[in-house]
């Protein structure tokens, strides 16, 4: 009896916190908690006026109407900020096109007022990690590889949960990812069954070094 | 204006237990007094809480909470060549007390945030200062002022264009115009137009420390006051100095010090702007200098400065006595032994002897401090000696053609006569500056009083605004266009980086308003700076329009105005030379120095006072005594003995240092004592800049006003008594101790010992041990091979630092380092990454209660040093501090937890923790200096130096990309060549150019920075190839700390036929 009644008193609280621990843990880096998926209101309605933000679509530019990724970040390639469109941008077209569609007004009123627009950031990293978008597009890493493919996507999502643990899944065996030049900006690009060997192609090609993409100094500084 | 008006900063303080740094490790207050009183009961009760709390917190997704929602915020319309994300550089020009320093000015998303030198730049050479570093900040500083006032009021420029449009219809109007140096063409041409319009115009000059006793001094030797002397310390072998500061307080002292550091070692390289790498086409210039080589330095000064620091033989001296030291010297070359009776004959002699021998190589300097008597000998006896290191040019800065007397003191005396009807002062605070026995603030005061008009025109509602009816804000030099001349006269245009923060004005755009109300155009009130120094540049272009604009853009993107330097006037030798026996029975006349005299100098750190309120120079450790937000009176050991003030030369503590108490010109004053071993006996010294009043709140209660003190007679040294005040006075003090105690920190070597050092310290640099197959190997536990991509290593010469700071700051402004003020600094809280040691003496047992009078003084400058084996790695409970695989010691905030064992076990103390939120309390304007690639660290986190991981990670990320880029165009990538190791072979990588900010900064070329795995590199050829590899050594490398950033020895010169105790190799022991 007694032996029971020890192993009890030790072992109900130390289970508890073991479960306590491993649902914690879980919980941590659930959806919940990154706010993996969630749906944003795209820019910011309030600060244009209008009742709602711009709903712009990712899945209409990118597979109906084919613009590439650069048209609008036209940075990526040489710049950490991948760059967002200036009003300029959208009016290039929407000067000429649905010229008086209710759901654009927020960027007319921007053109008009020389305001910017403002746009919420659905891939949010913390500000002590300095991410640089032109080197993964340089080493063979595509956009879809982190955003996911965005022409399926009539509104930005997240698709991956940005914590660091995914960032050192592909820093520390980047070859499962890699990918060539030209598949880059694909965002339907889907890995061929033979993607590990490949991948080991492309880190000689991309002439990555996998042991310094763990130095914590590469992305915290 | 008085001094005892002023707030005192030295207030009685409470008893408290006395601090003895012989026992005590931490200073007091640097723990917590709360902390002691926790019981173990108390401990285990909160960490049980603390526990609970975390565990709930961390279940609760405390630690993984998502950011709140982040805007981005993109152009209406993109502006053409910005790229966000990615710096941009722009050339200009940083005017210093007027005289123009070529920068390159590096800006995010339309922020300035760092300046770097212009390395096209003749002043400059890529090269900077404190303040050309400084400046940055102080366009931000939240206490600039911001708008028009009117007598206390918020006003506009239109309305004091109205009130002076009435005034100004008369032609006959007595206007002046007072100014600091001018050197910016636009705006003297403005005067000039000025005064066509206003006949009774006058311009006066007028600055904090200026150059008037110089160009006196020049004017009794060559007779005309239209000349400039430049000097080129790179023809120049032997070099005597007369109380001359010349590394730190002439025009083209940047430069200057480059050339002298370039014969002050073992160069690597040719003079001229630093590039990274070797060209590998071209042999290593390898030739170790001799002992004729050598640039060798003889300083006689009276207060102890960094160039007298890099002496060879050092005599302190009061500076009344220097002109009869200048004058036995002269006497001497013409064969006439000194008697002077001291060290100073001996001095004296070996000075003569060696320019009589170096002939045209040899130079004498004299100091703004001393009489132009001194200049005007120092000049005749280098035109004796035919010395190829000075040339005389057109004279540079701008003056009143038609009124040789534009001094203050003229404008005073027509201010009281009331010839005076309308004053306009531009950047310049002379009610501060000016002397006691002008007190322009009184004549001012009573100028305003009787209603006539001055306006002042200034970055800071100062003391001068104070007495204005009008104050308009001055625009900084980093937010509006302007020009301004080099120390040879090169001219630069200004180029402004962003738009004006407040509603400023620049200096031509104010005057161009006064030339519209005074007869010129109407588009004249409100004009463009752009405009009007493009209108007058390009006026003086004989060239097409096409050309011209050509011409215009060039120079915009270079930052010089080619073949702009002024023109060299021959034929001076004779007109110099003749007047030297006249000198002499000038200087002859000139009065013995006083029992005790005060010296007023420039302050190290903040100038003549108008760099007060800026906080990164208030709490710049001062070179050699490294004391911060303070203004001491220096004094040598004996003298504080003779004066019965020997407590204060004990240093016990620093808590309640004493006070001296004197009097002067009518003021009594009380000032803390420091006693400053090298300063002469019977001489004091006071710095310049403390005690402001108005402008700022960074820079109240700091110092003492000593300008009142001063006199015409007396601007620099006066006669004194001193006596021990019944005050007490804390100093934030950065160095605990300065002596080396026996310990081998850094190394001297003298220049005969050279060739023969081979061997003599280095090759244990790395611990390098041979195993028993003969390689080399290290003495660690840890895979040797692995460093074989980037391996990052630093240089540093101590034969080329000259202490002067630039690096701190450059630091500073790089890094995004808070400054704690002078509380914490007390507490030893400071936040600085890198630091200039100071010791006094070489490996030696010099204890503090017996400092020598006259101590050989080393600087070495101290960085994390990056050790292979670092013991702050191993004690880091959360791995936050880590080594990466190109051999960097890395800090990673967001891990830091703050238990400060890395510091504790930091053989260096280089590591610094944010015991309060230091970063983020400043104003808005202040957070846009912010580098947007550093972290801005939050309290509770340990930093240190990251040998600038946010330049390197940009460098590599750069060359990484590009040879992707180039792979895929087919075209060739600019490779490293990596050295021949078959055991370790480092892989093939693109050779990458960048420097450290600290590398950058450096005028002297003193920090070399690189890729130790790539051969050409200058970083590595220092470290590997002889000569430098057999003096090089590391600091504590006996811990085996393996560090990567390794020193070449200070080289000194002395003078084998020196005999005499000033012998800078005399006073330190043994030479290495």
């Amino acid at each position: 009896m007694n032996t029971v009644a020890r192993v009890l008193i030790v072992g109900i609280p130390l289970l508890s916190i073991l479960a306590g621990s491993a649902i914690g843990y879980g919980f941590g880096y659930s959806d919940w908690v990154t706010y993996r998926q969630l749906f944003r209101q795209q820019t910011d309605g309030a600060a244009e006026g209008g009742p709602g933000g711009v709903p712009f679509s990712h899945a209409h530019h990118v597979k109906g109407l084919g613009i590439d990724c650069r048209y609008c970040h036209a940075t990526v390639e040489q710049s950490p900020f991948a760059g967002m469109p200036s009003t300029n941008t959208c009016m290039t077209c929407h000067s000429q096109m649905w010229i008086h569609a209710p759901m654009l007004a927020p960027v007319r009123q921007s053109w008009l007022t020389n305001t910017p627009l403002k746009w919420t950031r659905v891939h949010d990293l913390p500000d002590y990690v300095y991410f640089d978008h032109s080197i993964h597009i340089a080493k063979g890493v595509g956009c879809s590889t982190c955003h996911g493919d965005v022409s399926e996507m009539p509104l930005m999502r997240r698709v991956v949960d940005l914590q660091m643990r995914w960032c050192l899944d592909c820093h520390r065996d980047p070859a499962k990812h890699l990918r060539p030049q030209d598949q880059i900006f694909n965002p339907s690009w889907v890995e061929p069954p033979d993607q590990l060997q490949r991948g080991h192609a492309l880190l000689q090609q991309y002439h990555i070094q996998v042991d310094q993409l763990t130095n914590c100094s590469l992305c915290h500084r | 204006m008085r001094p005892d008006d002023t707030p005192s900063p030295h207030e009685h303080e409470a008893e408290e237990p006395v601090w003895d740094i012989s026992r005590e490790e931490f200073a007091p207050g640097s723990t917590d007094a709360a902390a002691e009183a926790f019981d173990r009961r108390t401990f285990l009760k909160l960490m049980g809480a603390g526990a609970a709390l975390a565990a709930g917190a961390e279940t609760l997704g405390g630690c993984t909470k998502p950011q709140p929602p982040e805007k981005i915020v993109p152009y209406v319309n993109a502006p053409e060549g910005v790229i966000p994300g990615v710096p941009a550089f722009y050339a200009s020009a940083i005017p210093l007390d007027g005289w123009g320093h070529g920068a390159i000015v590096e800006q995010h998303e339309g922020r300035p945030t760092k300046i770097e030198g212009n390395p096209d730049h003749p002043s400059s050479l890529g090269g900077t200062n404190i303040f050309v570093q400084a400046s940055v900040l102080q366009l931000y500083d939240p206490d600039r002022s911001r708008t028009v006032v009117k007598l206390g009021g918020a006003d506009t420029w239109g309305n004091l264009l109205e009130e002076l449009r009435g005034i100004l219809a008369d032609k006959d109007l007595r206007v002046r115009i007072l100014t600091g140096t001018v050197t910016s063409h636009t705006l003297a041409d403005q005067i000039a137009a000025l005064q066509k319009a206003l006949p009774n115009l006058r311009w006066h000059r007028h600055d904090g420390i200026g150059t008037d006793n110089r160009a006196a001094g020049l004017k009794q030797a060559a007779g005309r006051s239209d000349l400039t002397p430049v000097y080129d310390f790179t023809k120049a072998r032997r070099v005597v100095s007369l109380d001359s500061h010349f590394l730190f307080d002439e025009p083209g002292s940047v430069r200057y010090a480059r050339e002298f550091a370039q014969r002050r070692r073992i160069p690597f390289k040719k003079f001229g702007p630093l590039p990274t790498h070797h060209d590998p086409a071209e042999p290593v210039p390898r030739s170790v200098p001799g002992a004729d080589d050598l640039l060798r330095l003889y300083v006689a000064e009276s207060c102890v400065t960094f160039t007298g620091v890099m002496a060879d033989h050092r005599l302190p001296m009061k500076a009344g006595d220097i002109p009869h030291l200048a004058a036995a010297l002269a006497r001497a070359l013409q064969g006439r032994p000194a008697t002077l009776g001291g060290d100073a004959d001996a001095w004296v002699r070996a000075a003569a002897a060696d320019l009589q021998k170096a002939g045209s190589a040899s130079l004498v300097m004299a100091g703004e401090t001393q009489p132009p008597e001194v200049h005007a000998l120092a000049h005749a006896l280098n035109a004796r000696l035919q010395s190829a290191a000075v040339r005389y040019v057109e004279r540079i800065d701008f003056s009143d053609p038609r009124h040789p007397d534009d001094s203050l003191a003229s404008l005073a005396d027509d201010m009281n006569k009331g010839d005076v009807d309308l004053l306009l002062i531009l950047d310049a605070n002379p009610v501060y500056t000016s002397l006691g026995d002008i007190d322009f603030g009184d004549v001012l005061q009573r100028y305003s009083k009787s209603g006539r008009l001055a306006v002042h025109l200034g970055l800071y509602n100062d003391e001068t605004a104070g007495y204005c009816k009008w104050h308009v804000p001055l625009s900084h030099p980093l937010e509006a266009w302007g020009d301004c001349r080099g120390h040879d006269g090169t001219a630069s245009i200004i180029q402004p980086l962003i738009e004006p923060l407040w509603a400023s004005k620049s200096a031509i755009e104010f005057l161009a308003g006064i030339i519209g109300l005074a007869g010129g155009s109407a588009s004249d009130l409100y004009a463009n700076g752009y405009d009007l120094v493009r209108r007058y540049w390009l006026a003086q272009w004989q060239a097409a329009p096409g050309e011209k604009e050509m011409r215009w853009r060039k120079a915009l993107r270079d930052g010089i105005l080619p073949d702009s330097a002024a023109k060299e006037v021959p034929n001076l030798q004779n007109a110099l030379r003749n007047n030297l026996a006249q000198t002499l029975a000038a200087i002859d006349r000139l009065p013995p120095a006083p029992p005790l005299e005060i010296n007023f100098r420039t302050d190290p750190s903040i100038g003549d006072g108008s760099w007060a309120n800026h906080p990164w120079l208030q709490e710049l450790p001062k070179p050699i005594n490294r004391i911060t937000w303070d203004t001491l009176l220096l004094i040598s050991p004996k003298t504080a003995r003779d004066l019965h003030l020997d407590e204060a030369a004990q240093h016990k503590n620093r808590e309640r240092e004493p006070m001296a108490r004197f009097s002067l010109n009518g003021y009594a004053q009380d000032a803390p004592l420091w006693v400053q071993p090298g300063q002469p006996d019977g001489a004091v010294t006071l710095y310049l800049g403390g005690g402001r009043w108005r402008g700022g709140h960074v820079q109240y209660n700091i110092g003492i006003n000593v300008n009142p003190m001063r006199t015409r007679n007396n601007a620099w040294s006066a006669p004194i008594s001193l006596a021990l005040g019944p005050n007490r006075h804390s100093v934030a003090c950065v160095q605990n101790t300065q002596v080396m105690a026996d310990r081998d920190i850094l190394h001297t070597t003298s220049v005969d010992e050279l060739p023969k050092a081979h061997g003599l310290h280095a090759p244990d640099l790395y611990g390098m041990q041979t195993d028993t197959s003969g390689r080399k190997v290290h003495l660690t536990l840890y895979d040797e091979d692995r460093y074989t991509g980037y391996k990052w290593g630093m240089v540093i010469d101590l034969a080329a630092c000259i202490g002067c700071n630039a690096c701190v700051i450059a630091c500073q402004a790089e890094n995004n380092i808070p400054t704690v003020g002078r509380e914490q600094v007390l507490r030893a809280r400071e936040m600085q990454w890198m630091r200039i040691d100071a010791y006094y003496g070489e490996k030696d047992t010099l204890t503090a209660d017996d400092l020598p009078p006259n101590p050989r003084i080393l600087f070495q400058p101290m960085l994390c040093q990056h050790c292979e084996d670092a013991p702050c790695e191993l004690v880091c409970p959360v791995g936050a501090t880590t080594h990466s695989s190109e051999g960097i010691n890395e800090m990673t905030y967001n891990r830091c937890v703050g238990t400060r064992y890395c510091s504790n076990n930091c053989p260096y103390k280089v590591r610094r923790f944010n015991f309060l939120q230091y970063n983020g309390h400043g104003d808005a304007t202040e957070d846009m200096q912010k580098n947007p690639n550093v972290t801005v660290r939050s309290r509770g986190v340990m930093e240190k130096c990251t040998y600038c991981i946010q330049r390197i990670n940009m460098a590599r990320i750069n060359g990484k990309r590009d040879w992707s880029r180039n792979d895929a165009a087919g075209k060739p990538t600019k490779m490293r060549r990596t050295p021949t190791d078959p055991w370790a072979p480092p892989v093939a990588l693109p050779q990458l150019s960048f420097m450290t900010a600290c590398q950058q900064g450096c005028p002297t070329e003193a920090i070399v920075f690189g890729d130790l795995n790539d051969i050409d590199n200058y970083a590595t050829i220092l470290k590997t190839q002889e000569p430098w590899a057999a003096v090089s050594f590391g600091v504590l490398t006996e811990l085996n700390t393996q560090p990567r950033t390794s020193y070449l020895p200070r080289i000194e010169n002395p003078n084998p036929d020196f005999h005499g105790s000033s012998s800078a190799t005399q006073q330190g022991g043994s030479l290495r």
